[in-house]
């Protein structure tokens, strides 16, 4: 039931071409796509371990772990997101250079792809939950 | 029909055969059997579900590409709202699984 579960996610999350983690380009668009597609995932682990769902209370347990575990990762993806955009608008607003502007850039490229690998690697997390 | 709902239509179909007395289902094996059947039609189907929803999602990411723009702050304030509905869901999924009765254990033959 665990493989299962993770080859779903897996399969769901980042194997389907046109994924939309792999459509996006700028690293906004990269941030957002990460983003909702952790919360896709949430939504689907709300109604997998709802009182209504006929899954084991073991399967639902490790499914709520795993939830659990990412979601540090896209916070601070989100408050890196938040630096992103205060530092855009002190480089539209000629406040710092593009240099600087690059940095804060670069930074939230690195917290994408750490979340990124949390959300696709959810399956690796479900197993290390139970 | 997609090869998924196909294979979900399959699964419920054997979860329900090994139910029935009048064709050697029924017992407690069975109904074990029909248990985990009915489990992994849910996840398929889940897994299915979120496909659909990831495909859709995809779509709205080609557009801002297309676009060359950025998620409105429309948009990002949906999906925070989405994000904080789901924690809270699955702190009280939580809550209810720890407050369930632990099934009874099986008696040693």
């Amino acid at each position: 039931m665990r493989k299962l579960w993770s080859l779903l996610v897996a399969v769901a999350l980042v194997g389907c071409a046109g994924s939309p983690i792999q459509v996006a380009q700028t690293a906004e668009q990269k941030a957002y796509a990460v983003y909702g597609t952790f919360v896709i995932a949430e939504e689907q682990a709300v109604k997998l371990t709802a009182p209504s769902s006929n899954l084991s209370p073991t399967a639902k347990g490790a499914i709520i772990a795993a939830s659990q575990k990412a979601q540090p990762a896209v916070d601070t993806l989100l408050n890196g997101l938040g630096q992103y955009n205060t530092a855009r608008a002190d480089f539209e607003a000629a406040k710092i250079d593009k240099p600087a502007f690059q940095v804060v850039v670069d930074k939230l490229g690195g917290w994408v792809a750490q979340a990124q690998i949390l959300v696709g690697n959810l399956t690796v997390a479900i197993k290390g939950a139970r | 029909m997609t090869p998924l709902e196909i294979a979900l239509m399959v699964i419920r179909g054997i979860s329900t055969l090994t139910l029935n007395p009048a064709l050697g289902g029924g017992g407690i094996g069975s109904a074990r059997t029909s248990a985990l059947l009915d489990m992994l039609g849910t996840l398929i189907e889940g897994g299915s579900e979120m496909k659909k929803e990831l495909d859709e999602f995809a779509k709205e990411i080609q557009t801002l590409v297309d676009n060359n723009g950025s998620p409105t702050r429309g948009q990002w304030e949906t999906m925070q709202a989405r994000d904080a509905a789901a924690r809270q869901a699955l702190i009280d999924n939580a809550a209810a699984l720890a407050a369930a009765p632990a099934p009874k254990a099986k008696t040693p033959k």
